[in-house]
């Protein structure tokens, strides 16, 4: 064997540990190739030496912890099969007529029409059983559908979402989906505030802002409590839930935004109808929420870290926390640790667990970070418990970033 | 890449749906540690990783028993990260959503301990993503090229390949970086 054919074999050799006849013989003649050799059998012993993350164990002990006691089989009758075929076809025919209806150009209707239809699909989540849905929605739908007809165009769109929604919510007693579909009515909503706010239509503002306020709060809102309540989610729907409070978190900063930038928004009466909360709420009686950064400035490349520390120095205990981190693009994240692991979302942490605080105990979430440009980085952490009503309550921070070597 | 993350269906599967948390304590650590390999993030792995025992969860009835259950969770593992790749690529042609994920950073920068393991990550960067996997999968797993090549999809020569690209790469890249 020469050392061509050699280096080949070494470099697709099953096991370096125990090389053929052949390439043992090679190998105890040539230095180059055992060098070779030695060095690739060092390489493989340092992959294996690396160690495992630490989140590791974390994450397998939440894993662990939501396993349902007794799993259920995943066994499909083919009766629900027929059944949820024959709500997707109703449903289809719903969603087709509307669009139908919807691009038909008629004449004009009047504004109240978009609050009627918001009143319907709050009313229908609100309903107390899917067969009073089902009735709400059948004593409203084919009025709501023929006036549709004669909207003007701005209001087609925002129409057709909400009449598909009345009419999933009548086929459906599904909160996650439910709260899924209000957040995008509040989106558009938030949308059709900006809008109004650049065409500095105070009448639509106040519209807007207050329907997107009611959708938030009695959709979203009242949907994201009614499954906290509920407590029990499997994987998939507790994926589908943080993703809807993200959503809830980045609309309300989105909105904050909107109000610091737009000056048809700054009025005292805008900022109170959308409901939005003071930079530093009030938290629950006995709940400490504090924020303390290791590297005080944190200089631009070095990584630092802030540790975020909550303690219940009340009489009760705390439970069902939930925490959402927005960093600025002035910082990057490394990692991250804590009682929950966190999910990753652009800028955006959140943890994973529903955290319980219970009497005169405390918990830290690290989070590590390098900062990739000098300036002030707003941070802001988010708090959700059932001791506020699944309200946030805020903390807000600023890191002094400069420059490496000032 | 391989797609099929149940070939072998078999309505007898001796793996019992209660016994799945044993399967978990036994196996997370070793799927964390290849989804950590290929993503570079801990975020990423969190999430695979879960990805991982749910869909192994819902698969159970598929699974064989006599054959080797830690290969079948790699496999479903390495789906699970070339179809986050995939959905992150798809994104990236679209507009960015509400919700998308930022772009991935690089596996170099993970924090890790030790200045071989540092340089490791760094050379790492020179590897394709399956060079990555099947290195892995031959030196930490130790599985065969056959059983690799079921992982991939692929043929045992082309994990053969794959293998003497990462060995050679990841060795000129190392030699330079200690060098340097």
């Amino acid at each position: 064997m020469d050392c061509q054919r050699a280096r080949e074999a070494l470099l697709t050799a099953d096991d370096l540990r125990s090389p053929a006849a052949a390439l043992r013989d090679h190998l105890e003649r040539c230095a180059a190739c055992r060098l070779l050799s030695q060095q690739l059998a060092r390489l493989e012993q340092d992959w294996r030496d690396l160690p495992t993350p630490a989140s590791a164990d974390a994450s397998r002990l939440a894993f662990l912890d939501r396993l349902p006691g007794s799993l259920p089989a995943p066994v499909r009758r083919p009766a629900a099969l027929v059944v949820r075929w024959l709500v997707a076809a109703l449903l289809l025919l719903a969603v087709g007529s509307a669009a139908w209806l919807l691009s038909t150009p008629r004449a004009v209707a009047g504004p109240p029409f978009i609050e009627r239809l918001v009143d319907w699909n709050l009313e229908l989540a609100e309903a107390g059983s899917l067969a009073e849905r089902q009735r709400l929605y059948a004593s409203q739908q084919a009025a709501f559908q023929a006036a549709a007809v004669s909207l003007p165009a701005e209001d087609r769109e925002l129409a057709s979402l909400l009449l598909e929604n009345g009419s999933r919510l009548a086929a459906h007693d599904d909160p996650i989906a439910e709260a899924e579909r209000f957040s995008a009515v509040a989106d558009k909503l938030v949308e059709k505030l900006h809008q109004a706010a650049l065409g500095k239509d105070e009448k639509a503002i106040d519209r807007y802002a207050r329907l997107q306020t009611q959708v938030a709060q009695r959709g979203v809102g009242d949907r994201l409590a009614k499954i906290e309540e509920a407590g029990v989610l499997n994987f998939e729907s507790e994926r589908r839930l943080e993703k809807v409070i993200l959503r809830d978190a980045k609309r309300r900063k989105q909105l904050i935004e909107m109000l610091e930038r737009e000056p048809e928004l700054k009025r005292k009466e805008i900022r109170q109808e959308l409901d939005l909360p003071t930079k530093v709420a009030d938290p629950p009686p006995g709940l400490s929420f504090d924020f303390d950064l290791r590297d005080r400035p944190a200089v631009v490349g070095q990584p630092t870290q802030f540790r975020i520390r909550l303690a219940n120095r009340g009489a009760a205990d705390l439970v069902r926390l939930q925490l959402v981190i927005t960093l600025p693009d002035e910082l990057e994240v490394l990692d991250t640790r804590g009682t929950s692991p966190f999910r990753r979302e652009g800028q955006q942490l959140i943890s994973r667990a529903p955290i319980k605080l219970p009497v005169g105990q405390e918990t830290d979430f690290v989070v590590e970070v390098k900062a990739v440009r000098a300036g002030a980085a707003k941070c802001r952490a988010e708090l959700r418990l059932k001791q506020s009503s699944y309200r946030p309550v805020l903390r807000d921070w600023t890191v002094k970033v400069v420059a490496a070597g000032s | 890449m391989a797609r099929n993350d149940s070939p072998r269906a078999n309505p007898t599967s001796a793996l019992s749906r209660v016994d799945f948390a044993a399967v978990v304590n036994e196996h997370w650590t070793g799927v964390y540690r290849l989804l950590h390999r290929l993503t570079g993030n801990s975020h990423d792995t969190d999430d695979l990783t879960q990805e991982t025992f749910l869909r192994a969860l819902n698969r159970l009835e598929t699974f064989q028993a006599g054959t080797n259950l830690r290969a079948w969770l790699l496999r479903i593992a390495s789906n699970a990260f070339f179809d986050l790749q995939r959905k992150r690529q798809s994104n990236r042609q679209q507009p960015l959503p509400d919700d998308a994920v930022s772009p991935e950073r690089p596996p170099g920068q993970a924090l890790e301990t030790g200045e071989q393991g540092r340089l490791l990550r760094i050379a790492l960067e020179e590897l394709s993503e399956t060079a990555r996997l099947v290195f892995h999968l031959r030196v930490e797993e130790e599985l065969s090229f056959r059983e690799i090549a079921d992982i991939l999809g692929g043929t045992e020569e082309a994990a053969r390949w794959h293998m003497h690209q990462a060995r050679g790469k990841l060795l000129k890249r190392l030699s330079a970086l200690e060098k340097s």
